[in-house]
């Protein structure tokens, strides 16, 4: 009896499998939903600073596991820090925006010419 | 004969559930056929349509489609930034932004498909001895080639935040009711709409960095009453 049920256990998994929701995505995505709204319901540079640290954790959490970045992290990582220090240089993160995004490359190069100072960024491939 | 007839039963009790319980919905492709022909794959989100008289509601609509749109597959382009341009060419408080500029969108920024959002419900309501949070989203894509709907959603979900009277006879109930005006007051609106979204975005066909892209036309899409 107990040998001929084994085989109910895969067709009780199937069953199961085919009924269930479907997957969430594999992006990290950290407090990110937190901090930008606090940022834009209170902007100050600490508001800012949370967001900008929530970012960059994204980013490097979803390294170390070997995930891609979010669609706009990179893009959105290089605005915000172009707000805190608009002398500096961003295009390193507007390139990886568009190395991970090809699609994203005309959105960046209006970027590019209408808020950031700078030459052109092209995908390498 | 016993052990035949109750592998018998339990066979029967699965194909049931499995023919009855999970495939008698409408799937992705039959109800958004469009979104297969035209495949999108970069989406700007329009800033929300606020019919509510929450002044709040907007901003917490805004913070909370990334991650699940973006979960879902597609090349979303980061809200934040967008926003900033459209209030730049004076576009972010319009109720409607005129569907001429639409292909705009697709000129300027390689855009395939435009989200649009219309907040019908954010209530806080209290009752004798509760109080609750209904929060309601619209939801529509439609394509900046063509200019047709290609995809369109809603949803609601309605949160208790009554807090129980553990203290006994009316001080209890006193202590119990302000409470649950101020828990109703502070509640973190960020889960709420980001529970609803996820469900929305569920009945969304998965996008090019999906790797459920194009496999999914079978999936079942939830039908909600309305």
């Amino acid at each position: 009896m107990k040998k001929r049920l084994l085989w109910i256990i895969p067709l009780f998994v199937i069953t199961i499998t085919a009924c269930s929701q479907n997957q969430t995505g594999s992006y990290y995505w950290d407090k990110y939903s937190h901090t930008q709204y606090a940022y834009l319901k209170n902007p100050s540079l600490e508001t800012l600073d949370r967001h900008i640290t929530t970012l960059e954790k994204i980013i490097s959490v979803s390294r170390q596991r070997g995930l891609k970045v979010p669609p706009g992290v990179y893009s959105e990582l290089a605005m915000m820090k172009w707000l805190k220090h608009p002398e500096g240089d961003v295009s390193e993160y507007l390139l990886k925006e568009v190395n991970a995004y090809p699609e994203s490359q005309e959105f960046i190069n209006f970027l590019i010419l209408n808020l950031f100072a700078g030459s052109e960024v092209h995908d390498e491939e | 004969m016993t052990d035949s007839v109750v592998v018998l039963l339990i066979i029967m009790t699965f194909c049931l559930l499995f023919t009855s319980g999970c495939s008698q919905s409408l799937t992705k492709g039959q109800v958004f056929p469009r979104m297969y022909e035209e495949r999108p794959v970069t989406i700007l989100a329009l800033p929300p349509v606020n019919k509510t008289t929450s002044p709040v509601a907007k901003e917490y609509v805004i913070c909370t489609i990334t991650e699940p749109l973006g979960n879902t597959g597609y090349n979303l382009l980061p809200i934040v930034i967008t926003n900033e341009i459209l209030k730049i060419e004076g576009l972010y408080d319009t109720e409607v932004i005129n569907p001429t500029l639409y292909p705009q969108f697709r000129d300027l920024f390689n855009v395939d498909a435009l989200l649009l959002t219309e907040i019908f419900s954010w209530d806080t309501s209290y009752y004798v001895i509760g109080g609750e949070v209904t929060v309601g989203l619209n939801y529509k894509l439609v394509s900046t080639h063509t200019g047709e709907e290609l995809w369109k959603y809603s949803g609601a979900k309605t949160v208790d935040t009554t807090k129980k009277s553990e203290g006994g006879g009316l001080f209890g109930l006193a202590v119990a009711l302000v409470e649950t005006a101020v828990t109703t007051a502070a509640t973190d609106y960020i889960p709420i709409a980001r529970e609803i979204n996820q469900s929305i975005f569920q009945n969304l066909p998965k996008g090019k960095y999906s790797p459920e892209h194009g496999l999914d036309r079978d999936d079942p899409v939830v039908i909600e009453k309305q």
